[in-house]
């Protein structure tokens, strides 16, 4: 098996991989290296935010499937944006409050690929 | 004396190991029902350039010499093989699952880039919606997201991607990305030998994407396929 | 176990070129981890709500085909 890669890449492109991996590397001295009790809350953290997120676009993804069908009142249409709103609202400030970045709390679903 | 982990293996290859990164021996060593590939190592192995090229080198001349391979993270130390059978042993039935999935494969990576100019986006995202002025907030929202949802430009792109090699994928993951112009890696599992075939499709299939470039590479020994939970 | 310090790693991303930062993106934060206390006792987490996210979202799925 002999590594080839196709298509061309500038310089622009290669600072943008090299910065996604210097994020992702960065994450990986675990938590364990350094005692800070906040390392291990910030992914506590992360894995709920996570998980939230993946609900609100799920449950985002529904709503809209729903509204465009007709299958929603004006009142209940009303109350899902507002919480989903809400949801969103809250999701987002707390993942600043811990500095996790929207790409941190992208859930990886593996071959079912993401949820967008 | 502290083993250094290359790989899981379905079969003890036949044919010489090799060596190692660091000119060691290699051997097979059980570990419950699985089967490992390690070399006895003194010292935790620098994080240089050339460590990271002879772990790779290793886990392809495993590939060469065994149908399926899962490799190990880069610096996979452990006391010993009664420490390796500890580790193991919790995810065994999740890396016997691996290592049936990725028997007679490899790994083909794709980055997606997004490509300026994006001038037709502002067109696209400023047709306002026909939206009754009496609607609540709620309301309002919704249609935005959905909206937000339907003009996404990097949609089709990654769409493309997905479905141009669609022949040859027997498993994908797909990480989406912060850092543009990086917008996504997708990695596809694909039978060994289908590379160029791999690459040539997706080429093809995203040749006409005006604000998104791909670079294909590989093959790669299976390092994306490698963790627990895929379906 | 080594895992990479943060100073090892951003030393070697700083200078790599293209083909090295594929490299290392599989064999530093891709295959098999057999490591970390921390890490493991939160993936026992992690996996409970990856499995979660694909049966939802294979749910989803068949809804949509529908």
């Amino acid at each position: 098996m002999s590594q080839k890669k196709t298509g061309s890449l500038g310089a622009r492109e290669v600072d943008a991989l090299r910065q996604e991996l210097e994020h992702r590397v960065g994450e990986l001295a675990p938590a364990r290296w350094n005692a800070d009790p906040e390392d291990v809350q910030r992914s506590v953290a992360k894995l709920v935010l996570t998980l939230m997120e993946f609900l609100r676009k799920l449950f985002e993804k529904q709503a809209i499937r729903r509204m465009e069908a007709g299958s929603l009142s004006p009142e209940e249409t009303e109350a899902l944006g507002l919480a989903l709103m809400r949801l969103e609202e809250t999701i987002t400030s707390l993942a600043a409050q811990f500095e996790l970045s929207p790409d941190d709390l992208n859930l990886d679903l593996g071959p079912l690929g993401r949820l967008q | 004396m502290s083993l250094y982990v290359y790989a899981l293996v379905a079969k003890g290859p036949s044919e010489e190991l090799g060596t190692g990164m660091s000119g060691e021996a290699l051997r097979v060593v059980a570990s419950g029902r699985l089967l490992a590939v390690v070399g006895d190592m003194y010292a935790p192995p620098p994080v240089t350039p050339t460590a990271l090229y002879e772990h790779d080198r290793t886990i392809r001349r495993m590939t060469a010499i065994t149908d399926a391979v899962l490799p190990l993270r880069f610096g996979s130390i452990v006391d010993g093989e009664l420490d390796l059978a500890r580790r193991l042993e919790p995810a065994e039935a999740t890396l016997e699952a691996a290592l049936t999935r990725v028997a007679g494969r490899e790994q083909m990576t794709v980055r997606l880039y997004e490509r300026q100019p994006r001038v037709e986006e502002d067109t696209r995202m400023s047709a306002p919606p026909a939206v009754a002025a009496d609607l609540g907030p709620g309301a309002r929202y919704l249609l935005e997201r959905r909206r937000t949802l339907e003009h996404d430009p990097h949609r089709a792109a990654l769409d493309a991607v997905l479905a141009a090699p669609a022949a040859f994928i027997r498993a994908q993951r797909v990480e989406s990305h912060g850092s543009r112009p990086l917008i996504a890696s997708v990695h596809h599992l694909i039978e060994r030998g289908q590379g160029a075939a791999y690459a040539a499709a997706v080429h093809a299939g995203t040749a006409n994407l005006i604000d998104a470039a791909v670079t294909v590479s590989g093959p790669w020994p299976p390092y994306a396929f490698a963790s627990g939970e895929l379906t | 176990m080594t895992t990479p310090s943060r100073t090892e790693a951003a030393r070697l991303l700083d200078e790599a070129d293209a083909s090295l930062l594929d490299l290392v993106d599989n064999v530093l934060t891709k295959g098999v981890v057999i490591d970390g206390e921390i890490i493991l006792g939160l993936a026992g987490v992690d996996l409970v709500y990856l499995r979660l996210g694909a049966i939802l979202c294979a749910a989803d799925r068949i809804k949509a085909q529908r």
